[in-house]
């Protein structure tokens, strides 16, 4: 209080004090007694000669915890005083603990200031000698208590705040299900021991345990706490740093918590509990009502737990669960609230990043489904173009069928008169002939159409293969050639049209023997496997150059003189027709291979196909398409077997 | 026999005639149905692309006109073997300057 002359208290103005004589010594002791603050006085020698009744009752208070080197109030005061005798200075502690009457903990300040002796001046404000010392003892309990609070609160928001920002960096639901257990058990964050994370496998209905943190035992809990306390890290640091460094798997905590599985529908259960109710709460042991909630403390080997449920928008995702078995600190109710905080945003980051995952799968499959569109597209295009060059094919094979037949139909006509010169009957067998040479080729192209969909039978390929040799005998040369045939025995049947089959393989064998002008080795085998049949036919003939190799199956590619280049073309189509693949492997000088691969039952059109195989050699596989526009299919073949065509 | 292309129709009349059978040609529609109601045929050779009218059709009229009529359809394409109202024919034979099958056929029906 500053009191000046203005006041109705005088103050003498020798001395600089207020009067006293105003106020007599009983009432000055009643004041003092009453301010509700402690004060006391003692003489030259340190004893207190004075102390305020409310100092009196503090006196008998207790420090708060008695480590050893701390002492009672009556023993700070003392100390306190016989410092300020000895220096003569001011002193002061400020918030020192300790523990009121009632074992409340209570926060004081203690002040000293030195009494200056009477009738001596102070020479450069010091004095020779002291007549004692006065002080205050202020209770700042609640002051105390509120700064506390404050912190806690402030730790809170920092630990939630870090954890957020770290749960904000990803996305990856491993990573999140880490961050979490990390901010459960690291010392800056909740600084529980271990924590166990589970979730809930909506589709099978139950929670299951996914992920662990925590140490085995004590030994290895001191170990690791001690490795950490030596570094000064924030909660930040420490969730970065060991982000992906829990990949342990097979750790104890993770191998005890993938034990936890319980049905979601099994309501005494106090997990199941705990995500019904979306209530946080610390569970003992004892309280554990049935043999299976007893079970769950037994498998976690703990006494208490907390509990807390992750929701995220009033859905329930899971629960958390922590506990201090190590240490056995009990859990306090500050604990499952910050926890809770805690889990609401874990609960956010969970679902985000489920969503994540949901579009992330969704937009893949968009890929795929665009991945797929492109290339029946590509197919369409390729089919349309095949089309309309067929159709285009068929309408000139048509308009010639009609000249030749005219053409050769005289000649032949010719042939058969008696009277004709050597020369004349010479040209007109060449133009008989060449005429028919034609005629194999129309029925050639006019054959090049999508074959029918009709006149599937139960077939054996081997006889297959056996009956189109036997239709070639004349053609193959059995001084050069040596046909090698291996089929498995007991092969399943395959739905066919085996006119069709005969066809195709008439096709590639002819290739095979056009290939091996000098003779060579033409082996053929066939199995069957798994739902498929398949073939290999191998020739040692001079092979396809890797330029001609992507172009043997397209219409009209060839490479013989002779040749309208239809054969393999028919024959991958009616492969690939049976819904059948082919591929065909060669390097120059070294032979070709043709591998066909035809689907047991109809209905396997794309599964027959193996996977690409795309070696060092090189390979032109031939896979279904998808079915021609209908001009392409307006040409049925007439007769599997009355295509003659040179192959290829 | 009917067909719109003159060429064949001289080339069959030759080798038929010479092989002792009597051709009447007719080169449509029209033609071949007046040529049939005079009732002296004993065996039509129809193409199927003619003028006027599909020869698959044509083949249903002959049918009409007389149900016993052997008929071979005899045609640059294949396709018409797919359709039924082909099948009311007695034989389907796709062109070729050899006439050997074609031949044969006719003798298989006319003397059955």
């Amino acid at each position: 209080m500053n009191i000046s002359k203005s006041t109705r208290f005088p103050i003498n103005e020798k001395t600089g004090e207020a009067p006293v004589g105003s106020v007599c010594t009983s009432d000055l002791r009643k004041i003092l007694g009453q301010l509700p603050v402690g004060i006391f006085k003692s003489d030259e020698e340190g004893n207190l000669t004075y102390v305020n009744e409310y100092l009196a009752k503090l006196l008998s208070a207790e420090p708060l915890q008695k480590p050893e080197g701390t002492h009672s109030l009556e023993h700070s005061v003392k100390h306190l005083v016989k410092r300020s005798l000895s220096t003569g200075g001011f002193f002061c502690v400020e918030g020192k603990s300790f523990e009121n009457s009632q074992g409340e903990p209570i926060w004081l300040t203690l002040r000293t200031t030195p009494l200056k002796p009477e009738n001596e001046k102070a020479g450069n404000g010091k004095w020779n000698s002291l007549a004692g010392v006065v002080g205050v003892v202020e209770d700042i309990s609640e002051k105390t208590r509120l700064e506390q609070s404050l912190k806690k609160k402030i730790t809170e928001l920092s630990i939630i705040c870090e954890v957020g920002n770290v749960l904000r960096s990803t996305l990856n639901l491993e990573e999140i299900l880490e961050i979490i257990l990390i901010g459960v058990t690291a010392r800056q964050g909740l600084g529980f021991n271990r924590a166990f994370l589970l979730l809930l496998n909506e589709k099978e209905g139950v929670l299951e345990g996914k992920i662990a943190i925590g140490p085995s035992n004590p030994e290895e809990a001191s170990r690791i706490w001690e490795k950490l306390s030596t570094k000064e890290e924030s909660l930040e640091e420490v969730l970065h740093s060991y982000k992906n460094a829990l990949g342990q798997k097979d750790i104890l905590v993770n191998q005890i918590v993938r034990q936890l599985r319980v049905s979601s529908c099994d309501r005494n259960n106090l997990l199941i509990q705990s995500m019904q109710q979306k209530k946080a709460r610390s569970v003992g042991k004892d309280e554990a009502d049935s043999e299976a909630n007893r079970a769950i403390f037994e498998i976690l080997g703990t006494d208490c737990l907390a509990l807390v449920p992750l929701v995220s928008k009033d859905r329930v995702i899971g629960v958390l669960l922590a506990d201090n078995s190590i240490n056995q600190k009990p859990i306090e109710e500050e604990d499952i609230e910050l926890m809770q905080i805690f889990a609401h945003h874990a609960s956010t980051a969970i679902e985000s990043s489920r969503l994540y995952q949901r579009l992330a799968e969704q937009v893949s499959k968009l890929e795929e489904a665009n991945k797929r569109i492109a290339e029946k597209t590509q197919r369409l295009l390729g089919a349309t173009r095949l089309s309309v060059l067929g159709e285009i094919t068929s309408q000139v094979a048509h308009e010639l069928r009609n000249p030749v037949t005219i053409i050769g139909g005289f000649a032949r006509s010719l042939l058969k008169k008696k009277k004709l010169r050597d020369s004349d009957h010479e040209y007109l067998k060449i133009i008989a002939e060449e005429t028919e040479r034609v005629e194999k080729v129309l029925d050639n192209v006019l054959n090049f159409t999508k074959p029918g969909k009709a006149n599937l039978e139960k077939a054996d390929l081997g006889q297959i293969v056996e009956q189109t040799l036997e239709m070639m005998e004349e053609e193959i040369d059995s001084d050069k050639i040596t046909v090698m045939k291996h089929h498995q025995p007991d092969q399943p049947p395959i739905m066919v049209n085996p006119d069709q089959i005969r066809q195709a393989l008439l096709n590639i064998f002819r290739n095979a023997i056009w290939a091996m002008p000098q003779g060579g080795i033409l082996s053929i085998t066939t199995k069957g496997e798994n739902d498929s049949a398949k073939m290999e036919i191998k020739d040692t003939g001079f092979g396809i150059p890797k330029e001609h190799l992507s172009g043997i199956f397209d219409a009209f590619f060839t490479t013989k003189p002779d040749s309208c280049g239809l054969g393999l073309t028919i024959s991958s189509e009616i492969i690939k027709n049976h819904g059948g693949s082919i591929l065909a492997k060669s390097e120059k000088d070294k032979g070709a291979t043709f591998s066909v691969v035809l689907p047991l039952k109809r209905n396997q059109r794309e599964s027959a196909i193996e996977p690409s195989s795309l070696g060092e050699e090189n390979e032109r596989r031939d896979q279904p398409t998808e079915p021609c526009p209908e001009p392409f299919r307006a040409e049925p073949a007439a007769n599997g077997s009355s295509v003659h065509s040179g192959g290829g | 026999m009917v067909d719109d292309e003159e060429h064949i129709l001289k080339l069959y009349e030759k080798e038929f005639a010479e092989d002792g059978y009597q051709v009447k040609t007719a080169k449509n529609a029209e033609e071949a149905i007046k040529v049939a109601q005079e009732g002296e045929v004993n065996l039509v050779i129809l193409d199927i692309k003619i003028e006027g009218k599909n020869g698959v059709e044509l083949l249903s009229d002959f049918r009409r006109i007389n149900r016993d009529l052997p008929i071979i359809l005899n045609s640059a394409y294949s396709t018409y073997k797919n359709d039924f109202q082909s099948w009311l024919a007695d034989a389907y034979l796709v062109k070729s300057s050899n006439l050997e099958e074609l031949k044969k056929t006719i003798k298989e029906l006319i003397h059955l």
